[in-house]
């Protein structure tokens, strides 16, 4: 199947997510369909609880409500995933698998609440801006050794990324449990911090803010988006990012310090994950247990959202939006119980991301489906090797496409 | 099935009550009818079938259905971020007791009991005051444990007594009151069994790994232990196992863990299910405790022991005399803590 | 493909220029068809008019990417305003030495100067700072960024300055300004500044890569192997630009595996052989002169 040329720039690089998307669904459905439940009455009622509804004029009165209450946990549930999406998708830029979002989150979970219950005569806003800068620089800091261990030694990121997870996990595991130095002084032998004072919340906007409204955490997501869209198209560093993501040896040709640009990318990707735990830490969990760390999926759903977002900033929060949503409307107080078992629909969150991931990570739908060439003809595949410039670019695009055409590119992931 | 078995002696107890409290029903103003009442459960996010505290609430939830005739409202979490709108969908769905499965959920409650003032609250294994600005809507569901561990203790030194055994031995998670409180009734017990018994205890720091509770328990049976209790969840199990090799006895921990074979002597039980149900029944009576904890023990049937294995079945009838001595109060002051 | 093809067709543009018997077809034939007029293989140029030195490499040892010896106290000057060719069989420590006079390779000993600035191991920005430009041997693995548009590609040297950037930030107006004069002023077709490089042919490809490096006016223009994979089209103006660059008094030091082009195009040869500069050789020196000097053999050493 060849794309007729009529179909824009922008038209080809949605069709491959979106195809994905339908395929994930369609797939999901098809389970569904085969054990017994209406996949078109369950689709309608995941909906309903994402409280995207809420976006209908014409839904009012108590249905209203609960879809502003469900719409809030929809946004509070996309506002980390954007931020761990955007903290794998900035790595793929610079041909890099960050697989070690989640350990940035950890070590940023524990400054985070670390900071935000000790010092407590600090201004309350200050303390906010302390607990969250202190998160993004640890998890950057954490990153920029997986970055670090390539520029000087070599060791592949995905290794000691992984690696870099369960330390992060396990050492956040014996600060927190029994007798371990971080247990709160409340906690009588549970395995859990130390909760955050009220002045130290994130505020919250839309909702009420003892029930988990929506806090000020989705603008903090957003605007990590413009700065990743900034960074990445706008600056010389975005520049050098993706220049050694497509060619390490063209980059290193032109000047660019390759080693140090793996170190300050994933310091960034860190500094990304590390704010998404302090979104989550201030903005409702307001204490960490071990169950917390050790039952967090945040940091590897951001590989998902990255991949289905083409490592682009509008794609990523996207598809965090997606995922939020999915998670909460599949979630048990939201899902009609007469159409589908609750225990069983966030089983089919599961599914459609682990969907979507697979036919991301193939190339299934770009090459088998759409025919678009696998990567640019060259011997040498690139991890984040941009499909969507290897399109026919469209003329009516040209003059911004000279610099607004740097942001594109699924990542193709290497594994 | 292990569950209505590990139910014996304190279902048929709630039973009874159950059936007074539904025949007093009718009669009182602060009661309220069952067929109106919903009990609602939120587990934390180890799931229904985590072969602990949730699958017992659950199965708990499923007796008061059965036996209270009340409704039920189940909502299992899947991240710490569901507990906050979990505990607030039951509320708005006017359950009249919405429990929450363990300490995890302490800040959620804090902040959702403060919202929903007319409902009421039970937390599984935490004391009330624990929670942040101490509702007056939530009551705590805590548990004698070393009653249990009394229980299990006296057994074994009644077989140790009989078998000539001169050592036992207790492995604990940590040096925590909820672990502890087990291990120095199980002392206590085992001394008035047998005086001249031998006590080694150690604690493996960890609730999960089963090499390390496996390593201690070895280490233990080396130097002379022939009945190993553990205390230590998940960890724990590496320490019966380890009884099993060794031709030692194991002591199961919490739910019933007959189930893992005929070397389990008994098990020292914390009986989320029948606190759950008796809390409803309580509540259905007009009865709560208010900001304070409904203490579960032989006498509620929220501690006590697990099926008896063959050797333990020999002194089925002395362990039950015990067990009626706790209830009556003639053996009181267990101690909570190891010397 | 006169020994092989029955008949040959000629595509330009797009179009069949026309097909020939191979019985009809000479290779000059056969290259106008290609490029639509007489082509010039012998490269008509001017005798070379050298001033001082501005490339000097003195006992230059680099190691290969194994960690072995691949230059091996290598010594060269090279003029301004003359092109020195440095010939060898593959393999003899060309690419490394190339890659240390560019600065991407640090060397382990020796000394390379640029018009009297010491640039050795000082990286490629401190080269081409020097006046160094470089057209790379493989311009899909090391000239070009393929996915890059032509605008990036042709900014990659002088993205950190203004008015490509200020304070860190891009400005896509002087990228766009940049490619749409560099493309125009060395006729890159196939494209416009937002197209990818992986795009074009190879030839304009090459174009690309020839116009960013010599529009940043260099001293010395380092081509390795620069119409390797190309039609006759694109070999003739890259060979036509090389001369240009010679003649405007710069210095020009062509690699190539190319006898025929190393001899129409230097005014000076040199021969590596194991890493070393073996002979020196005038530009009318013979094919089989150079072979044996490029093969190790001493008869002709200079």
């Amino acid at each position: 199947m060849k794309l007729p040329p009529s179909v824009s720039r922008t038209g080809r690089a949605l069709l491959v997510p979106l195809t994905t998307v339908v395929i994930a669904f369609v797939v999901a459905g098809l389970v569904m369909g085969l054990t017994g439940t209406n996949p078109f009455k369950t689709y309608v009622s995941i909906f309903d609880g994402t409280g995207l509804n809420w976006l209908f004029p014409w839904v009012g009165g108590q249905t209203r409500t609960i879809a502003s209450q469900d719409l809030q946990q929809t946004l509070v549930a996309t506002a980390p995933l954007i931020l761990t999406g955007l903290a794998v998708a900035f790595a793929f830029r610079a041909g890099l698998f960050n697989i070690g979002a989640q350990g940035q989150y950890t070590v940023g979970s524990v400054l985070a609440i670390w900071v935000g219950t000790s010092f407590t005569h600090m201004n309350p806003v200050l303390h906010i801006v302390a607990s969250i800068v202190a998160a993004a620089l640890i998890g950057g800091a954490w990153a920029a050794l997986a970055g670090w261990l390539k520029a000087v030694v070599g060791t592949h990121e995905v290794i000691s990324t992984i690696m870099l997870n369960w330390i992060a996990i396990w050492v956040a595991t014996y600060l927190f449990q029994e007798n371990g130095p971080l247990q709160g002084k409340q906690a009588l032998g549970n395995p859990v911090s130390n909760t955050l004072p009220n002045n130290v919340h994130l505020p919250v906007f839309w909702g009420n803010p003892a029930l988990q409204g929506l806090d000020v955490g989705i603008f903090i997501g957003l605007a990590a988006a413009v700065v990743f869209w900034a960074i990445m198209n706008r600056s010389t560093l975005g520049y050098e990012v993706r220049a050694v993501g497509h060619n390490p040896d063209a980059a290193r040709g032109a000047g660019i310090n390759v080693a140090r640009n793996y170190v300050v990318t994933m310091a960034i990707c860190g500094a990304f994950a590390g704010l998404a735990s302090s979104v989550d830490v201030l903005g409702w969990q307001f204490q960490v247990s071990t169950a917390d760390i050790s039952g967090s999926q945040v940091g590897f759903l951001g590989i998902a959202v990255a991949l289905l977002g083409r490592n682009t900033a509008i794609g990523t929060v996207a598809a965090a939006l997606l995922f939020g949503a999915l998670e909460t409307g599949t979630a048990a107080d939201n899902i009609n119980a007469s159409v589908i078992n609750p225990e069983l629909a966030p089983q089919l969150t599961l599914i459609i991301e682990g969907l979507v991931v697979l036919l991301v990570s193939t190339d299934l739908i770009a090459v088998r489906l759409l025919g678009l060439p696998r990567r640019l003809g060259l011997g040498r595949p690139e991890p984040g090797a941009d499909l969507a410039q290897a399109l026919e670019p469209d003329d009516a695009a040209a003059q911004a496409a000279a610099v607004e055409g740097f942001d594109a590119g699924p990542a193709t992931t290497g594994l | 099935m292990k569950i209505f078995m590990r139910l014996s002696v304190a279902a048929a107890l709630v039973a009874a009550l159950t059936a007074l409290s539904i025949g007093a029903a009718g009669s009182s103003a602060s009661t309220t009818a069952a067929s109106k009442f919903t009990l609602g459960i939120v587990a934390d996010t180890g799931g229904l079938n985590d072969h602990g505290f949730n699958h017992l609430a659950y199965e708990g939830q499923l007796e008061a259905k059965a036996k209270l005739g009340v409704k039920i409202q189940t909502l299992q979490a899947t991240s710490s971020a569901d507990y906050v709108p979990y505990l607030t969908k039951e509320a708005e769905d006017g359950d009249n007791l919405v429990v929450a499965v363990g300490f995890d959920f302490i800040t959620a409650l804090g902040q959702v009991a403060k919202e929903f003032p007319k409902t009421k609250f039970a937390i599984i294994d935490t004391p009330a005051d624990a929670i942040a600005g101490k509702p007056k809507n939530v009551e705590g569901l805590t548990f004698e444990s070393q009653q249990s561990g009394y229980l299990v203790g006296y057994l074994s030194g009644l077989v140790s007594k009989a078998k000539g055994y001169t050592t036992i031995s207790s492995v604990g998670g940590q040096d925590i009151p909820s672990v502890e409180s087990y291990i120095a009734g199980y002392q206590a017990g085992g001394k008035a069994a047998d005086p001249s018994l031998k006590f080694l205890n150690a604690y493996s720091d960890d609730f999960a790994d089963q090499a390390k509770c496996e390593t201690i328990a070895d280490n233990q049976i080396g130097e002379g232990s022939k009945i190993v209790f553990q205390v230590a969840g998940g960890c724990g199990l590496g320490a019966l196992q380890a009884a099993k090799q060794k031709g030692a006895y194991g002591i199961g921990v919490d739910a019933d863990q007959s189930y893992l074979g005929s070397y389990i002597l008994t098990s020292a039980l914390k009986k989320v299910d029948v606190a759950v149900e008796a809390a409803t029944a309580s509540l259905l009576k007009g009865k709560f405790d208010a900001g304070g904890d409904i203490v579960n023990s032989v006498a509620t049937g929220g501690t006590g022991y697990g099926v008896l294995d063959a050797e333990g079945k020999k002194f089925a009838g002395q362990l039950a005399k015990v067990l009626a001595e706790i209830k009556s109060g003639k053996i009181k002051n267990i101690p909570v803590t190891v010397k | 493909m006169l020994t092989i093809a029955d008949r040959v067709t000629v595509l330009r543009r797009g179009r069949s220029m026309g097909t020939v018997p191979r019985s009809g077809a000479t290779e000059q034939s056969l290259a106008r068809m290609v490029v639509g007029r007489d082509v010039i293989f012998r490269v008509e140029k001017q005798s070379a008019k050298p001033a001082g030195p501005i490339l000097t490499v003195e006992d230059l040892r680099v190691l290969d990417d194994r960690g072995l010896d691949a230059v091996r106290g290598a010594t060269l000057t090279v003029r301004a305003g003359e092109i020195v060719a440095l010939a060898g069989v593959d393999g003899n420590g060309q690419s490394e030495l190339v890659q240390a006079i560019t600065g991407i390779r640090p060397p382990v000993g020796g000394r390379i100067e640029v018009d009297g600035v010491d640039v050795t191991g000082r990286g490629v920005r401190a080269a081409g700072t020097a006046g160094i430009a470089h057209i790379a041997e493989d311009r899909h693995r090391i000239g070009l960024v393929l996915p890059f548009t032509l605008a990036e590609n042709l900014a990659l040297r002088r993205y950190r300055a203004a008015p490509l950037s200020r304070f860190g930030w891009l400005n896509p107006k002087a990228f766009f300004t940049l490619a749409k004069r560099l493309l125009g002023a060395f006729d890159v077709r196939g494209g416009d500044p937002g197209t990818p490089a992986a795009a074009l042919s190879g030839g304009n490809q090459q174009k690309l890569c020839i116009a960013r490096e010599i529009d940043s006016d260099p001293k010395l223009l380092v081509a390795h192997q620069p119409t390797r994979g190309l039609d006759v089209g694109a070999i003739e103006f890259v060979h036509s630009q090389l001369i240009e660059q010679r003649d405007a008094g710069k210095g020009v030091l062509l690699v190539s595996l190319e006898s025929e082009e190393v001899r129409s195009l230097a005014d000076r040869i040199l021969v590596i052989y194991e890493g070393r500069i073996v002979a020196e050789f005038p530009p009318d020196a013979s094919e089989e002169e150079l072979g044996i000097a490029m093969t190790g053999g001493t008869v002709a050493a200079a």
